[in-house]
Formats: C-alpha cells, sequence, structure tokens
C-alpha cells in the first residue's frame, strides 16, 4: 500500500482552504492509493468532522502542547505515523510551519523532497514537479523518483474542489512526543477581527505608494469587502507602515493567485509581478499611462484613483446587488 | 525519539567533540547565500540553461536580516558570530561584507559539482556547523531565487536542535530567546533554550550599513574555505540524494499580455467602460 498522507490545515474546527487545496490535488492524482489526512492542535477533533468526508483514514489529536509548539515536535509526532510505510506520497503546504514540518522529515528519512510546487503531473508511476523560481521569471520541472516522496505546493495556486467518498475512519493518536522542556509557549495572541488571509482570498485589492497613506486602505477595504477580498500591498505601502508586512505582495511578501487583482497606485515593480502574476484576472488603476503594470494587467484605468476608486465602489455594488 | 538515520546524527555528534571554539561565549552562526539580484532579467539559453553571468549577485534579501540578529545578539550577550555560505569564489566577497558588518569568521565551503538538492546543501552545511559548537543558529526564511523554504529547517533537524521560523521579532538572552512569529491569525510568543536555529522575516530589524574602517578591518578578518572532503561527505552519499530529483528543463511563465486600457473620459465614464466590460466577460 502506498499512501498519501497529507498534513492539513485548519482553525476554529473547519478546514482551511489549504486543507481542501491538498486533499484535492490527492484525490486527483490519486487512482486507488488511500487517502490520510493527519489533523494536529487545538479543535482538530471537530475538523475530523468535514476530513472524513474525503480522506480514507483521519489521524487527529488535539493534544495542547501541539498549540505553538514548534515543528521538531510535529515532526517527532509524524515519524511513527510514516515509518512503517515503505513507501508513500507526503504532501503539505509550502509556507510556514508545515513547509518546515515536512522539510525536517524529509531529511530525516532522507525521502525525495520537491518545496513550493505549483504544478503536479504524472508521467506513468514518476511524479513530474514543476517549481516556480527567481521570482516567477523562470519555471523548472523535475522528475521525482522514491519510494517514499514528500511535496510542498505552494498556496492558492492549486483546485479546491473535493469529492466525498464514502466515510472514511477516524484515529486518535494516542502517543504524543514528551515536552521536550526547551521550548516554552509564552503567549499565543489571537487576532480579534478575522481578516481574510492573503494566500486563501479569491479577490485581493492591493495599493501602493500612490494611495499616498493608511487613509485611502480604508478606501481600498470598503472596495475588498464588496467581495469579501483580501487587502494587499506593495513593499513601499508597507515600508511606509500605511500596512502590515502580512499584506505585503511580492518576492519578499506573499505570492498570490486570486481570481480578481486590483492592483491601485502600484507601478508594476518585477519583484511586485514576482508575486502576482498568476492571478487570473488584473485590473490596473493607476494615473501614469506608462506605468509597467498596465503591461500585464487584463483591465486597466488610467486616472487618479482617488476619484476611480469611489466610482467603482458605487458602481459595483450596485452590480452585485443586482 | 528518533527513528531513521540516527547514523548521520551520530557522526555528527561525535564530530561536535572537538569543538572549535571552547570559550565559555556564546556561539552564533549566520548562514547566507548569494543570489541574483531580484531586479534583474533572466535569458534562457535553451531549455537546459539560463544566462546567469552577466547578473549582479547578492545576498539573499532575507539573510542582511539574519546578519543583524547575529549582531545584535552579539552585541547584547557577547560571543563570536561566524558567517558560513555554500557557493562559489563570488561568494567570497558576500562573506566579506558580512564581516565588515560585525562577524568575527567566515567559511566557504565549495559547492560539489554534483549538488543542486537543497537536502544535501542543508547536510553539508549541517557538517560544517557542527565542526563548531554554536548556540543560534541564524537563516533567512527562504531563498529568493529558489524558493524551497528548507535549508533552516533541515538543518535543525540534522543536529537536533529546536527551531523558530519566520521570526518578526526577537530579543536574546544568556541562555535563552525570546521570538515571535506569526502563525496564521496567531501571533505566537516563544521562550527557546540554546542551541537553538532560527528563520528570520523580512523587517526582523534595519540591517546596518557598514562603516569604511569596519570595510578595511574585514580584510583581515579570518575566511576559511572548506571543501566536501574536509568535511567527510562523499560522492555517494551526495548522489543518493541527488538522483531521486532529476532536472528536467526549464520554462518560460505563461505569457501575460497587456489587455485593455481605458483612458478617455471622466470618472465614471471610465468606471462605466471597465464595468461593462468586465461583465461581458464574465469577470463580475
Ligand atoms: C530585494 C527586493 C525585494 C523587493 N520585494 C518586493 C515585494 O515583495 N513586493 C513589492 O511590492 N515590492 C518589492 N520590492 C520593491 C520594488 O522594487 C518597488 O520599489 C515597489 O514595488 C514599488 O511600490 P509601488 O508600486 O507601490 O510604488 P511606486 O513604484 O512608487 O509606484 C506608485 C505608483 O502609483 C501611481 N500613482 C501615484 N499617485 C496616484 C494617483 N493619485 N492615482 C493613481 N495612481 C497614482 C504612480 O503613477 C506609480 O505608478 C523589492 C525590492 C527589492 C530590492
Ligand atoms: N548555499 C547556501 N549557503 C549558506 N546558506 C544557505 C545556502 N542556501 C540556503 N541557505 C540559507 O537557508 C535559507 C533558506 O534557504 P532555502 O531553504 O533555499 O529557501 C537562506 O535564507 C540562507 O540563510
Amino acid at each position: 500500500m502506498k499512501p498519501t498522507i497529507l498534513l492539513l490545515e485548519h482553525e476554529n474546527g473547519s478546514l482551511r482552504k489549504s486543507a481542501h487545496e491538498l486533499i484535492s490535488t490527492a484525490q486527483k492524482l490519486n487512482g486507488t492509493n488511500p487517502i490520510f489526512g493527519i489533523l494536529l492542535g487545538k479543535r482538530a477533533s471537530i475538523a475530523t468532522q468535514e476530513a472524513v468526508k474525503y480522506c480514507n483514514t483521519v489521524y487527529y489529536s488535539d493534544n495542547s502542547l501541539f498549540d505553538g509548539a514548534t515543528a521538531d515536535f510535529y515532526c517527532e509526532t509524524l515519524l511513527p505515523i510514516l515509518s512503517p510505510y515503505e513507501s508513500f506520497l507526503m504532501i503539505t503546504m509550502g509556507s510556514g510551519k508545515s513547509g518546515n514540518i515536512g522539510g525536517r522529515v524529509a531529511m530525516k528519512l532522507e525521502t525525495a523532497y520537491s518545496a513550493d510546487v505549483i504544478k503536479l503531473d504524472k508521467n506513468e508511476d514518476k511524479l513530474i514537479v514543476t517549481r516556480s523560481i527567481y521570482g516567477n521569471k523562470l519555471h523548472v520541472l523535475f522528475e521525482i523518483d522514491d519510494s517514499r516522496i514528500i511535496l510542498s505546493l505552494r498556496k492558492g495556486v492549486f483546485d479546491a474542489t473535493l469529492n466525498e467518498i464514502a466515510s472514511g475512519e477516524i484515529v486518535e493518536l494516542s502517543e504524543i512526543p514528551q515536552d521536550n522542556k526547551r521550548t516554552e509557549v509564552i503567549n499565543l495572541i489571537e487576532e480579534g477581527k478575522k481578516k481574510v488571509d492573503l494566500t486563501e482570498a479569491e479577490i485581493i485589492v492591493s495599493g501602493g505608494r500612490g494611495v499616498g497613506g493608511p487613509d485611502a486602505f480604508e478606501m481600498l477595504s470598503e472596495l475588498a469587502d464588496l467581495f469579501s477580498g483580501a487587502i494587499g500591498a506593495s513593499r513601499a505601502a508597507v515600508d511606509e507602515k500605511w500596512v502590515s508586512l502580512e499584506h505585503q505582495v511580492g518576492q519578499t511578501g506573499k505570492f498570490v493567485a486570486p481570481k480578481i487583482y486590483f492592483a491601485i497606485g502600484i507601478s508594476g515593480a518585477i519583484q511586485h509581478l514576482a508575486g502576482m502574476s498568476n492571478s487570473d484576472v488584473i485590473i490596473a488603476i493607476n494615473r501614469d499611462p506608462e506605468a509597467p503594470i498596465f503591461k500585464m494587467a487584463n483591465y486597466g484605468i488610467v486616472g487618479d484613483l482617488f476619484k476611480i476608486v469611489p466610482e467603482l465602489i458605487t458602481s459595483l455594488r450596485e452590480e452585485l446587488n443586482k | 525519539m528518533f527513528y531513521y538515520s540516527k547514523k548521520i546524527v551520530l557522526i555528527l555528534h561525535e564530530k561536535a567533540q572537538n569543538k572549535e571554539l571552547e570559550d565559555d561565549n556564546l556561539n552564533i552562526a549566520v548562514c547566507i547565500k548569494q543570489v541574483p539580484d531580484t531586479q534583474a532579467e533572466l535569458t534562457l539559453i535553451n531549455d537546459k540553461e539560463v544566462l546567469l553571468s552577466n547578473i549582479p549577485l547578492v545576498i539573499n534579501p532575507y539573510d542582511e536580516y539574519a546578519i543583524e540578529a547575529a549582531i545584535q545578539a552579539k552585541e547584547k550577550i557577547g560571543g563570536k558570530v561566524v558567517v558560513f555560505s555554500m557557493g562559489p569564489d563570488s561568494v567570497e566577497e558576500k562573506l566579506r561584507m558580512a564581516l565588515a558588518l560585525g562577524a568575527d569568521e567566515a567559511v566557504r565551503i565549495e559547492t560539489p559539482a554534483e549538488v543542486s538538492n537543497p537536502l544535501n546543501t542543508a547536510k553539508i552545511l549541517a557538517k560544517a556547523l557542527v565542526k563548531y559548537s554554536f548556540d543560534i543558529i541564524l537563516f533567512g526564511k527562504t531563498s529568493v531565487d529558489e524558493n524551497n523554504s528548507l535549508i533552516p529547517s533541515a538543518v535543525a533537524e540534522l543536529l537536533e536542535y529546536p527551531e523558530v521560523s519566520e521570526i518578526t521579532e526577537c530579543s536574546f538572552d544568556q541562555d535563552s530567546l525570546e521570538a515571535r512569529r506569526r502563525d496564521a491569525s496567531i501571533t505566537e510568543v516563544i521562550k527557546v533554550m540554546y542551541p537553538v536555529v532560527l528563520s528570520v522575516e523580512k523587517d526582523l530589524n534595519e540591517p546596518r550599513y557598514p562603516s569604511l574602517i569596519m570595510i578595511r578591518r574585514a580584510k583581515a578578518k579570518p575566511l576559511q574555505v572548506l571543501t566536501i572532503e574536509d568535511l567527510d561527505i562523499t560522492s555517494d552519499e551526495l548522489n543518493s540524494i541527488e538522483k531521486k530529483n532529476t532536472f528536467l528543463k526549464f520554462i518560460s511563465p505563461p505569457d501575460r499580455k497587456s489587455g485593455i486600457v481605458f483612458s478617455e473620459g471622466s470618472a465614471s465614464e471610465l468606471v462605466d467602460q471597465l464595468v461593462s466590460r468586465l461583465k461581458e466577460d464574465k469577470v463580475i
């Protein structure tokens, strides 16, 4: 048996969109191999109810030791689950702790490994992965050949449609590693207002230096809210401290691939394009007709954003309410 | 509770016995990577080769924050900063830069011809790092050319160190540090006893510039060059990992062509034109 093992991200008892992307990818790839979902941390047991509709076996633990735990602790939890299998394909999400965990396990078991994959194909038995490198200036293809393979996927670029299967089995992990006592969680600060995660958003409204200050981001939020979208920003806007780092899109920010990306008062520097050029539709608003962003936008308006955006909000609100 | 590759860990730890830094001070390592300037355009020579010869090479942007963090740690708690990079000759210039910024020693590891898998990079770096006995090992969170975000975790695993990744704040103490990181909508505040691996997020600090005096002094600081033979790593060992991933080819990402730009009319006319077009194309 060669299971496909998925490390599923979840929050407040629901699977995150990234988990849907993993399951969907595994289902498409898989044929007859069983899919194992792994859910660790707070309210994992609740999220199993959703996961078990799509996975043959769901392993979970909501032991509080996972809250704020470092990747080594997760890695030690996973090794006994993985090591009995002579062959497996494990898939995690590429960024953040999930990526760290996959990387540690890959090093430990010396499996084949490929990080931040943007496309996954099968050629007979072999997996072909595509990675985006040099700030999306280039894609590179590798053939992966090993009995044990660990991959991480770039968030937001894989399809997330799921097929329900006959309900699977839920297994609670009873053996959790001892607390190593070397790390101590001092505090876990939960964000008050629930914000949409950029990498999960279907619509992103981004502002750059052209928006002139933090106030204009309120206006952009109004536009984003029409679509339950998220707020992005160029590095210039982040460096000015108009918005926080989590909003930065680009080579040293987030890689995003929404259905619609609004670039407002953003010139389209190469490092910004690196983060958003995989968007389905790009809409640019800029007063400079020569701005490089127009070279890759599907739609553009040349004009003053302070005049255009309020009109756009009114017009779209009418359209969406129809 | 470790299940596999016990062998590597044992070898690493045997090596650690002959520590080369024998004082009570803290030992801090920073690993930096040389990458093509993010501004540069890349050209494909054919589907197997990229033209990189005319492109300026810089320190991976995230690693600049790691260097600064190492120097700040040393300023606060004392100790010695050693900077490591695996790469060609040209990497020495970047190592000298780190020395000018305040690092004390540098180590360049010659990249073996067979290596392209980042797991091997991690193995080699771990073998070099373990020759010393470091309390804090700093990395950037990712390399902007390859985006593996792997090396810090893989090195930490080989050394059996915990890792705190993508840190946005950090305060160093004599035997532990406290760091902050973001995990989705949660900010984690974590205290870790040394030794520890850290990977740093942009904006952790404000990297300083080197002074002229420091640049001059840096020339006299020790810079050692190691090969995999010095690290007792064999080609076979590397190849067993290399053969799992076979490079097929490079392709250019699908081209985005410029679409339709509306530039004539008042704001409301422009918006009307856009919105009706979006409807027509079923974008909304
Ligand atoms: C190593 C490195 C990494 C980087 N990483 C990133 C990254 O991850 N993300 C990123 O975004 N950048 C990154 N950058 C920075 C990048 O090079 C640019 O400096 C930055 O993207 C510019 O941001 P901007 O487009 O908002 O500002 P600008 O280039 O200043 O553009 C502002 C635009 O607003 C327009 N404008 C002004 N006023 C108005 C108005 N009233 N109405 C309409 N339009 C208006 C102007 O015409 C202009 O086109 C990086 C740079 C380096 C060196
Ligand atoms: N060749 C290298 N030499 C030294 N450090 C490296 C090298 N490659 C990667 N690193 C370090 O590992 C971090 C993450 O790189 P990566 O895992 O390739 O995304 C970088 O920011 C560097 O700190």
